[in-house]
């Protein structure tokens, strides 16, 4: 979320609708980086997030009028930017295509034979990023429904109701999904550190 | 040892959103209280939802902001609103203009609008062009000619010479751009140089339209419009300007000498050279008012005249200065304006008017002594302010104080340069005279004798002008519609508002897609 104050960005906010321009490029600045990174999550394709993103400073540019400052400006913001990345995956043929009741994205199963031989061990790698990127790949490996989901929950911060009503499913439906693309995330967390620990104990074995 | 409870699995995800019922979190809560496994689970989910919380942005690829730069360029360019330019919005400052929609150009409800407006356009913009072509019908005479021809063509004969003299007047006012305002306003009139008692124009005046005219124009005396009906000859004596004598040439040289020995004190060459040429100025200015002459000739064969008029203006060793070929309906008039030595005015005018039948002939006195003084008396205080100055200087003695009056007296010498040059200006004006020569085809040359076929040829002609003019009058048609146009286009949009809530079914609400919910 962007540092700024709620009254600050409201002022923001009615600066830009009277033609500030200076004022949108502030908001631009405030919020583009995460509108990148969740329109990423969610895609798994930078070329896509970085035109998902554009388009969606576009969209902001143009139908800032309409905002009416009901909901947080972020809100609003990660609204488009769902409803985006949601076209952006049914262009691609992806949405809805696959089993809902399957968390797994079958175009990630190549996740873990990625992580063989020369790739970095996972020590290394815990040296190298921050645990919590670590989690990346770990979201990249569902499939973009629950993606979806687990992106606007816990990167956009939305509740519930408002994921319900930007994907348009119900609350049952969020509630499981997010249960279900948690399961798996620890599962799959579980799972790489177990074949961590394997890789860890055979590059021993091999020294020793 | 692993918990078999799926039903508290399934609601521990909840459970860390905070968004269970009572029930279920205190399930959640006794269950977990005894149950290891969960425990766990729950505190793995918990480092989870944390840990995607606390995930750090990823950065901006290379070019994204110069792409999302181009791409708002892009957009505001597309925009329909041509103020927000592309490369105001490109350096990122400029107003932010808010489409309401990017297609609306497309909606049924813009095109039944535009259509409307077309349609209420056309249809005024036709009724313009029919309430025009009348009002051009009456204002030409051509109702009137057919009741008698003739007095309706006198009449607009006479309306034309109006206009004709008064150009003539307009261009006396303007021959001297170099004149202050006062001195063009002082001067501008045919007869305002008898107000100033130094010359009276010879006045001839042979035409009752022509005096009508003149009276018309508001610049006549009223003595002549007295005069109107009877058509008689005004000839008012011509005097020599001798009257503004009296305060010229004294003046100058009173003040001229005084001047001369400070400039020579201060041993100032440059200074001395200028002076001189002042002096020089001023010598000249003995007689600062020039006489200009203006005529209007009738004739058949204006062209000839104007070549005749030429030829004067060669042998005066003047030119010509402007030239101008306007025609108006089926008539040709043309409007002169030569310059020759002022002292070959009236050798000059004489001769031009033998020319033609002479409508009009007056002289007009313009007066540069004003602006002679103005300047002299400017150039006086200035080269005071000039001598104090150099006085200062001499008596300065730091640095700092030197440089700010040698700043102060370049200004004043710069100053005193162009006061020179506008009198050297004025003496030039002095030199010439300019006679303004207005030539109008004759319109009623054997109108006495007219036969009933040279009538209708007349009506015919004037006809033919009304056709000719034609399509000027539809452009003027069209301004003087636009007012009837935005009525009209106001209550068609009110119509089409009306009609269209009343005709409008209700329509089933289809949520639109890929538009951002509120």
């Amino acid at each position: 979320m962007p540092s700024c104050g709620i009254e600050k960005e409201l002022a923001l906010v009615e600066k830009a609708k009277a033609g500030d321009m200076a004022a949108f490029e502030q908001i631009v600045g405030a919020h583009q980086q995460k509108i990148y990174t969740v329109a990423f999550r969610i895609l798994e394709n930078g070329e896509d997030a970085a035109d998902v993103a554009q388009e969606t400073l576009i969209r902001i540019y143009r139908s800032l009028a309409s905002f009416k400052g009901d909901s947080s400006l972020s809100t609003w913001i990660y609204r488009i930017t769902v409803n985006l990345c949601k076209d952006a995956l049914r262009k691609r043929g992806h949405l809805f295509t696959q089993s809902l009741d399957e968390p797994i994205s079958e175009e990630n199963e190549s996740l873990y034979p990625q992580l063989a031989d020369d790739a970095p061990l996972p020590e290394e790698q815990y040296e190298q990023q921050e645990l919590k990127d670590y989690l990346e790949k770990f979201i990249a490996g569902l499939s973009p429904d629950y993606r979806m989901v687990v992106v606007m929950r816990e990167q956009m911060e939305l509740s519930y109701e408002e994921i319900s009503q930007a994907l348009n499913i119900s609350l049952g439906t969020v509630k499981s999904r997010l249960n279900r693309a948690r399961k798996y995330l620890r599962e799959s967390i579980l799972k790489d550190r177990e074949q961590e620990c394997m890789r860890l104990r055979l590059k021993n074995e091999r020294r020793g | 040892m692993s918990c078999g409870n799926d039903e508290i699995k399934a609601l521990l995800s909840s459970y860390v959103d905070d968004v269970c019922s009572e029930i279920e979190k205190q399930a959640v809560e006794h269950h977990i209280v005894q149950c290891a496994d969960c425990r766990q689970e729950l505190a793995e989910l918990e480092w989870i939802v944390t840990s995607l919380r606390e995930m750090s942005d990823l950065p901006l690829p290379t070019g994204f902001c110069e792409d999302f730069r181009a791409r708002l360029a892009a957009e505001l360019a597309a925009d329909k609103s041509p103020d927000t330019s592309v490369e105001k919005a490109a350096t990122g400052v400029g107003s932010l203009k808010i489409p309401r929609n990017k297609y609306w150009f497309q909606s049924r409800r813009f095109v039944g609008i535009a259509a409307t407006v077309l349609l209420c356009f056309s249809v005024s913009v036709i009724g313009g062009h029919i309430n025009t072509g009348y009002d051009h019908f009456v204002q030409n005479g051509l109702y009137q000619e057919t009741v008698d021809g003739e007095q309706a063509y006198r009449e607009s004969a006479a309306t034309k010479k109006t206009t004709a003299v008064a150009n003539g007047q307009q261009y006396d006012g303007g021959i001297f751009p170099g004149l202050s305002a006062s001195n063009v306003i002082r001067d501008d009139g045919i007869v305002s140089s008898s107000r100033d008692g130094s010359a009276v124009e010879p006045y001839i005046m042979d035409n009752p339209y022509e005096m009508k005219s003149q009276i018309i124009s508001g610049e006549g005396d009223s003595a002549f419009g007295g005069d109107a009906n009877q058509a008689s000859v005004v000839v008012s004596a011509f005097e020599s300007g001798t009257v503004s004598e009296e305060d010229s040439p004294e003046n100058v040289s009173v003040e001229m000498p005084p001047l001369k020995q400070e400039v020579r004190s201060t041993q100032n060459s440059q200074l001395q050279t200028k002076a001189a040429r002042q002096m020089a100025v001023a010598q000249n200015a003995s007689n600062r008012e020039v006489y200009n002459g203006y005529m209007a000739l009738v004739a058949e064969d204006v062209n000839a005249i104007r070549e005749q008029v030429v030829s004067v203006a060669s042998r005066y060793e003047g030119y010509v200065d402007e030239s101008a070929v306007i025609t108006e309906e089926n008539e040709e008039n043309i409007r002169l304006a030569i310059c020759v030595k002022s002292e070959h005015l009236d050798a000059a005018m004489d001769e031009i008017a033998d020319f033609g039948e002479v409508t009009a002939r007056s002289v007009n006195r313009v007066d540069l002594s004003e602006a002679y003084y103005d300047a002299q008396g400017r150039l006086t205080r200035q080269r005071a302010l000039e001598q104090s100055l150099l006085r200062l200087i001499a008596e300065a003695e730091d640095v700092e104080t030197i440089r700010a009056l040698e700043q102060e007296l370049e200004k004043v010498t710069v100053e005193i340069e162009t006061i020179i040059a506008n009198l050297e200006k004025i003496s030039q004006q002095r030199k010439y005279s300019t006679i303004v020569v207005n030539i109008a085809s004759d319109p009623m040359a054997g109108m006495e004798s007219a036969t009933l076929g040279d009538k209708f040829r007349l009506g015919f002609q004037s006809f033919l002008g009304f056709c000719k003019s034609f399509p000027d009058n539809l452009l003027v048609g069209f301004g003087f519609m636009f007012e009837i146009f935005a009525v009209v286009l106001i209550l068609s949009i009110l119509f089409y508002l009306v009609m269209h809530k009343l005709l409008r079914k209700p329509a089933a609400a289809v949520p639109r897609k890929n538009e951002p919910e509120k």
